[in-house]
């Protein structure tokens, strides 16, 4: 692995000539560094060799820290992991230092109007990229557990879905009508998992209609999903499925806003904190026979939390949100950036902790499911464009060749680090953003 | 105020029970079973399913006993995004 260092040399009459070129007034060009110590190390060319000043017993003596006189000189440069210790004990004199990954704390976004649009998306992602590998989720089935999909809608937006209508569940009461249910937010989710795996299939599932008594327009009941998910494990490991579909991704954009619409704390019923209540036991089921399960990590963030979390914004990400087997999505605007109401980790106490896992794109134009010019947003938006990433490497991963595990922990090992205190997996963003090219890449697809 | 139905786990290394033999593992009458939400499958290779109980005909302190668990919480969920006001 290549990383970046900072590499200090002992002064040579190349490198005061450098230096002074590059910092002397009326001096433009300057003579390109040659004296390469090693192939295995790569030095920046735009980067000038910086005069360090001498140390002495009482201090540091700043008069030797002119180009023309310094003892040692600084540069920065790239090498492999694997190289240091050689090119340390073949180069009298040189000292290699990391030379980490530095960046603003950005202001977590926190507006109503979009950042972006899914050309945005589609350039962050490289979907052209993945497509010229061949990456497009042909043959993988996308399970959208959300309040229905309309296929004419996605079509006006001029995608060119495929919807599986012979897997599909529904809550009692709600119609038998995949792909044809009014356009909110599960159409939302399904043109976001499209937009990196344009050739995927989609499976319907409008678990948030449910009919069951004091269920709202956008709502359902856990023991809806459960029904959903224990109906698509039954169906996932049928011949027929398996002739259709290399793999199966299930996307997740919904959980539970506040404690209080949960058994109260202690309550060996609970859900929230509970690895044994029957949903988690049966997404840990789900999992463990092979799907690719993503969750919502919710939009309780402390910047901007969503009003039904009633200002609670610690330990919101919870329930089968912060199960281990899942992978956990936070949302990011176009420019890297946390959105503010995306739910911050650590996972609630009982679950995963260091929850949310990975991040990536929300709130940009994408779907105009609610208007014209509205983004697709929350953390509902990033769930599904996850997924689809998630769908177009399995096109050419499949399953039974690399697990749900494995394949999380490179999509982990190859984000897009976000700056946070200490380094690796932070609160806000996890191991950072989505980046699924280098995933393929890494994987050699 | 009607009875409402609580959730709960069943376990049985004998396949998939069907209602009475669930009714019998958590002692109740098969008349206070949820038929439309049946016998679920949640960990089969485990033999734990969940059923759907008139909370009238179980306890509710959540107590584990042989063979079942629960009650356990059914909370109301919602979509991380935004809502059709439509």
């Amino acid at each position: 692995m290549r990383v970046s260092v900072i590499v200090s040399m002992p002064a040579e009459q190349n490198l005061r000539s450098l230096s002074l070129a590059a910092f002397t007034p009326g001096r433009i060009a300057a003579p390109t560094l040659t004296a390469m110590r090693s192939s295995d190390l790569y030095i920046d060319p735009k980067f000038p060799p910086l005069p360090l000043s001498a140390k002495r017993a009482d201090g540091i003596d700043l008069a030797m820290a002119s180009a023309d006189v310094a003892p040692t000189f600084v540069t920065r440069g790239t090498i492999d992991t694997g190289s240091i210790e050689r090119m340390l004990q073949e180069n009298r004199g040189i000292e290699i230092f990391a030379d980490p990954e530095i960046g603003l704390f950005e202001t977590p976004h926190c507006g109503l109007a979009a950042v972006g649009t899914k050309s945005d998306v589609e350039s962050k992602l490289d979907v052209a990229g993945l497509l010229a590998k061949g990456l497009d989720g042909r043959r993988v089935a996308v399970a959208v557990m959300d309040t229905g999909i309309n296929l004419a809608h996605l079509r006006r937006r001029g995608l060119r879905p495929k919807i599986d209508r012979q897997i599909f569940w529904a809550p009692p009461g709600v119609a038998h009508t995949p792909g044809q249910f009014a356009v909110d937010h599960g159409t939302m989710c399904a043109f976001d998992a499209l937009i990196a795996a344009p050739a995927c299939t989609l499976l319907d599932f409008p678990i948030l209609k449910s009919t069951t008594p004091g269920g709202s327009a956008m709502a359902g009941f856990l023991s809806d999903a459960l029904l959903a998910f224990s109906y698509l494990n039954t169906q996932r490991t049928t011949a027929s499925f398996l002739r259709k579909y290399k793999a199966l991704v299930v996307s997740n954009s919904w959980g539970m806003y506040h404690p209080s619409w949960d058994f109260p704390v202690g309550h060996p019923g609970r859900y929230a904190d509970n690895p044994n209540h029957p949903f988690n036991i049966m997404v840990g089921t789900l999992a463990r026979s092979g799907a690719d399960v993503l969750f919502a990590a919710g939009n309780c963030g402390a910047d901007c939390p969503d009003g039904r979390c009633q200002g609670v914004t610690a330990g919101t990400v919870s329930g089968a949100n912060a199960h281990p087997d899942v992978l956990t999505i936070a949302g990011c605007d176009v420019s890297d950036t946390r959105v503010g109401y995306s739910s911050q980790g650590p996972g609630i106490a009982g679950m995963a902790s260091q929850k949310p896992d990975l991040t990536a794109y929300t709130h940009f134009v994408g779907s105009e499911t609610f208007g014209t010019g509205t983004p697709d947003s929350g953390t509902s938006a990033a769930c599904p464009v996850a997924a689809g990433c998630i769908a177009a490497i399995r096109t050419k991963l499949p399953t039974g060749n690399t697990t749900s595990k494995d394949l999380f922990s490179q999509l982990l090992a190859n984000a897009l680090p976000k700056p946070g205190p200490g380094s690796g997996w932070n609160k806000d963003y996890g191991a950072g953003v989505i980046r699924p090219m280098a995933v393929a890449s890494q994987l050699g697809l | 105020m009607a009875d409402s139905l609580v959730l709960m786990t069943i376990e049985s290394l004998e396949g998939v029970p069907d209602l009475a033999r669930a009714a019998s593992i958590l002692g109740v009458d098969v008349s206070a079973m949820d038929t439309a939400f049946g016998v679920v499958p949640i960990d089969p290779e485990n033999g734990k399913y969940a059923v759907q109980v008139r909370a009238s005909a179980v306890s509710d302190s959540g107590k584990t006993a042989d063979g079942f668990n629960g009650p356990y919480s059914n909370p109301r969920i919602e979509g991380y995004g935004p809502k059709n006001e439509d």
